[in-house]
């Protein structure tokens, strides 16, 4: 059984050397004090210079658990983790790991960049513990999952950041450790990855015993994790249980092959067929709106603005809380220079998300071309408080929704 | 809901004392041999990455440096030039083999903050890598080095009788020294700047290109210098064809004196390096 008991433990990064010199110029106060990103720093006479990442902090995990460790920058988010890898022991206080543990930190630590790709996962295997066949027999798998193909056999240096990601995740992923730990870089692969990374980590978490994140991302952590601690400056502000709310049922997905038949025969203008394909992919029962909105601009590609509209139009009808739709549909009026009711369809779309400034200034542009002599600032203006009181209006049908119950 | 009182499921809390936990992260260190070695061999290919002669060079620049150097040094000297010749080659080598564990250990912890700060392994490993690494390079100065000697008919067979325990000798004295050198350059950074400059002068204070006679200033230099007795070791079997005894009671001293004072050091500090780095 795998578990992490860690007891009253604190980290205080020393500032040694010619680093001290740092400590006078913090006591000084040169800089105005305020809100502070970072842990406390010692600058007390008589005391030794450091700053404290992690103050403090006790915490049992056992099998099952799933820890989300929140804050900002700087609250002490990584070095906890690594203190509970085992990686940096604390500086007062004791913790005991027991199980194997991988872990992912930084893309430029524990990486030879002059090596392959392979020689990278003999060695990271090798650090693991396991034997050299061991590895071998888990390359396939990772060079898979990884996606890098012949890049495999190059060396990391000709790698980019997403592909030095790629390999680090498929490579301890793939040891299937006692208890894992992640950083929240993990995200900043492109979208089909953290697609596959999601995938990958959601059956991990059924196999893992003890998983614990690190991220800002609040939302993520709260759907994932059944532990988050918040920490500000090292310390734990905030420990909630978080229940591990499964994460919301998964949207509608095509089928990938279909969507890329529809993009080639969108590319070879076989817009009938575009047509049939975006039938099949999007269908009418699965979520009408999307299916009208998929439809519309492949009806404007092959000049059949009429019926592209009323596409739209029956799509707004099913979901008239689309701002995407709002948006789409305004370009269509634009290009036939009907601004009134582009201008209209693009009031809709800023209300209902929040515009960006390229497209305030497209309003602004309809509006001159309408003949409305209303300058941006005025637009920009109006927008915001319709935005306000649509939103307003939103939450008290809510309210009006809670008090009911 | 993080609860730390009732653990009664999970196995105690061990608390290790420095020493206890100082040992078992040297002997699982030691343990992970294909861990060492490996990073060992790849540290090596990386410093000689794209070149066509890639590890060679450790042979070739070893040669071309003791030939120049018996050329002109020979010159300047009065023992004989085949003895000059086996005497620099050997200590020229085993030199090298010293230089690169102060220098080398000067950097064995600050050159592996890398993997220090994001694999979970005792640090004791990177120790061991220098060994290996630098008993790597010394097979390739071993080449140039008794080919020079047999050239100039200075080798014996006594010398590959010793020379594994040679080898031993030196690796346990490595292990204390890059232990000591590696830690305190970690922590005062000032040191590996000046051990460069030591360094320097202890090759021209150790009898490498000079050989000391008589009872001269060289001689006590030599004398009181402890890598003189360190390169008798390995030298004097090869060009006096004995065994120097007194050299080895010597050196057995120093091993066992050295490798005391380190433990301690390694294991008091051993848990504070990571955050040096």
């Amino acid at each position: 059984m795998a578990s992490i008991i860690a007891k009253d433990i604190s980290l205080v990064y020393p500032m040694i050397g010619s680093d001290t010199r740092f400590k006078s110029r913090v006591r000084k106060g040169s800089v105005p004090d305020g809100k502070h990103v970072g842990g406390r720093i010692i600058t007390e006479k008589g005391k030794r210079p450091g700053v404290v990442a992690v103050d403090n902090l006790s915490i049992t995990l056992r099998d099952g658990d799933r820890l989300g460790i929140f804050g900002h920058n700087g609250a002490g988010k990584s070095t906890l983790l690594r203190m509970l890898g085992g990686i940096y022991p604390p500086t007062s206080g004791h913790i005991a790991i027991n199980g194997k543990v991988t872990g992912m930190f930084s893309l430029g630590l524990g990486i030879n960049k002059e090596a392959s790709g392979i020689d990278n996962i003999k060695l990271k295997g090798m650090l693991y513990g396991l034997r050299r066949r061991e590895v071998s027999e888990l390359i396939p798998e990772i060079a898979e999952f990884s996606e890098l193909g012949e890049y495999l056999h190059m060396p990391v240096k000709t790698y980019s950041a997403g592909m030095i990601m790629r390999l680090l995740f498929a490579t301890a992923s793939a040891f299937k450790p006692d208890i894992l730990l992640l950083d929240e870089w993990i995200s900043s692969g492109d979208v089909s990855f953290k697609e596959k990374v999601d995938q990958r980590l959601d059956a991990m978490l059924e196999t893992t015993p003890i998983v614990i994140i690190a991220s800002h991302n609040e939302n993520r952590l709260y759907g994932w994790a059944n532990k988050v601690l918040t920490l500000r400056g090292g310390r734990v502000l905030t420990e909630e249980e978080a229940g591990y709310i499964p994460p919301p049922p998964p949207k509608f997905q095509p089928n990938p092959e279909d969507v890329q038949a529809l993009h080639k025969a969108m590319n070879f203008e076989r817009f009938e067929e575009a047509l049939d394909i975006s039938g099949k992919v999007y269908p009418f029962e699965e979520n009408p709106a999307i299916h009208y909105s998929r439809r519309a601009p492949i009806l404007l590609r092959m000049n059949r603005q009429d019926e592209a509209i009323a596409c739209f139009e029956k799509a707004l009808e099913a979901d008239p809380n689309d701002p995407k739709i709002y948006d789409q549909l305004s370009r269509v009026y634009f290009v036939m220079k009907e601004f009134e009711k582009g201008i209209t369809m693009l009031e809709k779309a800023l209300i209902l998300s929040e515009g960006t400034q390229g497209q305030i200034a497209k309003l602004a542009a309809a509006y001159q071309k309408a003949g409305r002599p209303d300058t941006i600032d005025e637009i920009a203006r109006r927008i915001e408080q319709e935005t306000k009181a649509y939103h307003d209006a939103l939450k008290t049908e809510q309210n009006t929704v809670d008090s009911t119950n | 809901m993080v609860d730390v009182t009732d653990n009664s499921d999970l196995p105690e809390l061990r608390l290790d004392g420095p020493i206890a936990a100082g040992w078992r992260d040297l002997t699982l260190g030691i343990k992970h041999w294909r861990i060492y070695v490996s990073l060992a061999w790849h540290g090596l290919l990386l410093r000689y990455k794209r070149s066509w002669l890639s590890m060679a060079w450790i042979s070739i620049a070893f040669g071309l440096f003791a030939l120049v150097k018996i050329a002109i040094f020979g010159t300047l000297t009065d023992t004989p030039i085949a003895f000059f010749a086996g005497y620099l080659a050997l200590g020229y080598l085993g030199w090298r083999v010293i230089s690169n564990f102060v220098v080398g250990g000067s950097n064995v912890f600050i050159g592996a903050q890398n993997w220090i700060k994001s694999e979970r392994l005792p640090i004791s490993i990177h120790l061991f890598k220098l060994v290996v690494n630098n008993f790597i390079t010394m097979g390739f100065h071993l080449i140039p080095a008794v080919a020079i000697c047999v050239y100039f008919g200075m080798m014996t067979k006594e010398f590959f009788y010793s020379l594994p325990f040679v080898v031993v000798i030196f690796a346990l004295n490595g292990i204390w020294v890059s232990s000591i050198v590696g830690i305190v350059c970690a922590r005062f950074r000032d040191v590996m700047h000046l051990l460069v400059t030591i360094v320097q002068v202890l090759y021209f204070a150790t009898p490498i290109l000079w050989v000391p006679s008589g009872d001269g200033i060289k001689a006590t230099v030599a004398k009181y210098n402890p890598l003189t007795y360190y390169l008798s070791i390995l030298r004097d079997p090869a060009i006096e064809g004995t065994i120097p005894w007194h050299s080895w009671q010597l050196v057995g001293m120093f091993t066992c004196a050295g490798l005391v004072l380190s433990f301690f050091v390694f294991v008091y500090s051993r848990k504070n390096v990571i955050y040096w780095l």
